[in-house]
């Protein structure tokens, strides 16, 4: 058992799209390898079990949580992950504002003290969905209390699109990098960043090695 | 006289051992240099090009090692992964040459993926309570282990302490440990000689700063660091900063003493030789059993009435 009440525990979320495009050059296969390894990282720093929470949510057409916000070392099988469809920009910011929500709401009750959320938001295509519609559910979700949000476009995304989602940092993959490639890059990034952030106590995000990524200026 | 910097073309390079936030650890097969002693095992560690070493600072790590006796260089070298040397590439220091991590600091879990992975045996691991470690089949450590690494921290600081240099960030991350032979730090090319600056900028971390140094770190923050290390290690607590937490493991004797070390005036915290010496006291207990029976005993199940995941 835990005894809560003092400790801080930092919700992280790794939400990526799962369009038809995902199924092409194993870019799927590496989302899923990434998680292997992002699990395994947590099962062997307990420091990360102890300060975070990790979370998946999968987007095409419609969004899924495809892992609720857990202790990430205690998951035996992970989901499998099934690309197909559209991209809808707004299904996965409309979900990811109920799940950060809910699950900031279950942390407080349960005694813990709740970070900020951190969000890492991968793409490999530009929303199917409307702009303005997607923009507004993105406004409702990084308003007040919401998550700082970490933006990866690779493929077909563009980077101006990337960059209006990112609430903190932008990275996009150079044209020469295969896109499954860069996704265990940033599958990298999201595992140095989690275990950084759990050691240090607060968000840190532990930005790619170079040569793969350039970092948009936010600003 | 070997060289305080080494050009990377001197370097026979292997493979990637590790990847971090300053940049990657690359293993050293050999340095072509006359007179370059060929016995030890050494890592090359590349930063990132944003990182942007001062080189007088690397250079100054590096003399200071070579200006210690022969024992004192091997009592550091017990203690430290201190740099050897600066490291050029095109002129300019982008690395040190450090020692490699010896085995005894590493253990070999097998992740829940099938395949044994080598592990640095990191502080965490000493912190991280009987649950957090039984669910990864890593095996628990005793009361007395604890101490006894506890002991080896408090000297290697101490010692440190009174030769100049001023460790700045303690993490779980950057101390490891054995149980059979003590600590050894990470990151001591981060390290600074007091009136310094150190070579690369060290990290903070929040959930270790010192109330009274918010933005800076000296030796009086290290004593801090120090103390809060002890606490969480006997409390098994990532967090607590409440000196009560350790009271079962640590005895209410010892409770002044952690007190003051956590205290928000520098004055009042006690050097590390102090500490070293109280726990080189608690980790060989007098024989007669007698004059410790008022000492609180600290008991398994002591420990685990707090956090563990």
């Amino acid at each position: 058992m835990t005894s809560p009440g003092r400790a801080t525990i930092l919700p992280i979320y790794v939400v990526c799209d799962l369009s038809g495009s995902m199924r092409v050059d194993g870019r799927a296969d590496a989302v899923r390898d990434a998680l292997v390894a992002l699990r395994d990282a947590v099962w062997l720093n307990p420091v990360v079990s102890d300060q975070a929470r990790i979370g998946v949510v999968g987007f095409a057409g419609t969004a899924t949580v495809l892992l609720p916000l857990c202790d990430l070392a205690t998951v035996g099988e992970l989901p499998d992950l099934e690309p197909g469809g559209l991209t809808s920009y707004g299904a996965a910011f409309r979900l990811l504002r109920e799940t950060v929500r809910a699950d900031t709401a279950r942390l407080a009750a349960d005694g813990y003290r709740v970070f900020r959320p951190l969000v890492f938001f991968v793409s490999d295509g530009e929303p199917t969905d409307r702009r303005p519609d997607w923009a507004a559910e993105h406004a409702r979700l990084v308003g007040r209390d919401g998550p700082e949000i970490v933006a990866f476009a690779v493929g077909e995304a563009r980077a101006a699109t990337l960059a209006a989602v990112a609430t903190s940092r932008c990275f996009v993959a150079r044209t020469d990098v295969a896109v499954r490639d860069a996704i265990a890059r940033i599958g990298d990034v999201v595992i140095r960043s989690v275990v950084a952030s759990s050691v240090t106590g607060g968000q840190t995000v532990v930005g790619p090695a170079p040569g793969a990524f350039d970092e948009l200026d936010l600003l | 006289m070997t060289p305080f910097a080494v050009d990377a073309a001197a370097l026979r390079q292997g493979p990637v051992l590790g990847r971090g936030g300053q940049g990657e650890v690359v293993e050293v097969l050999g340095v072509d240099l006359p007179g370059w002693p060929a016995t030890e095992h050494l890592v090359a560690k590349w930063y990132l090009p944003a990182v942007a070493p001062d080189p007088a600072a690397l250079t100054r790590l590096v003399s200071w090692r070579r200006s210690l006796d022969d024992r004192g260089r091997a009592a550091v070298d017990e203690v430290a992964c201190w740099p050897r040397a600066v490291l050029l590439r095109d002129g300019r220091a982008a690395g040190v040459l450090l020692p490699r991590v010896p085995a005894e600091y590493t253990f070999t879990p097998r992740s829940p993926s099938g395949g044994r992975v080598t592990v640095l045996r990191e502080l965490q691991h000493l912190i991280a309570g009987p649950a957090l470690l039984a669910r990864r089949g890593i095996p628990d450590t005793d009361p007395a282990t604890r101490v006894r690494v506890l002991a080896g921290l408090a000297s290697a600081v101490a010692f440190l302490h009174e030769r100049d240099v001023v460790l700045g960030d303690l993490s779980v991350k950057n101390v490891l440990w054995s149980p059979v032979r003590g600590v050894y730090l990470l990151d001591c090319d981060a390290l600074r000689l007091t009136g310094t600056n150190p070579p690369v900028r060290q990290p903070n971390s929040p959930g270790w700063d010192d109330p009274a140094f918010p933005g800076t770190q000296n030796q009086q923050s290290d004593r801090y660091k120090l103390a809060l290390t002890v606490l969480r290690v006997l409390a098994r607590d990532f967090h607590t900063r409440n000196p009560e937490s350790a009271a079962g493991a640590l005895g209410r004797e010892l409770l002044p003493i952690l007190r003051a070390g956590l205290h928000h005036d520098p004055a009042a915290r006690p050097a590390a030789r102090a500490w070293r010496d109280l726990l080189h006291r608690r980790e060989q207990p007098t024989p007669q059993p007698k004059e410790v029976t008022d000492v609180p005993k600290p008991t398994v199940n002591a420990l685990r009435g707090n956090r563990d995941g």
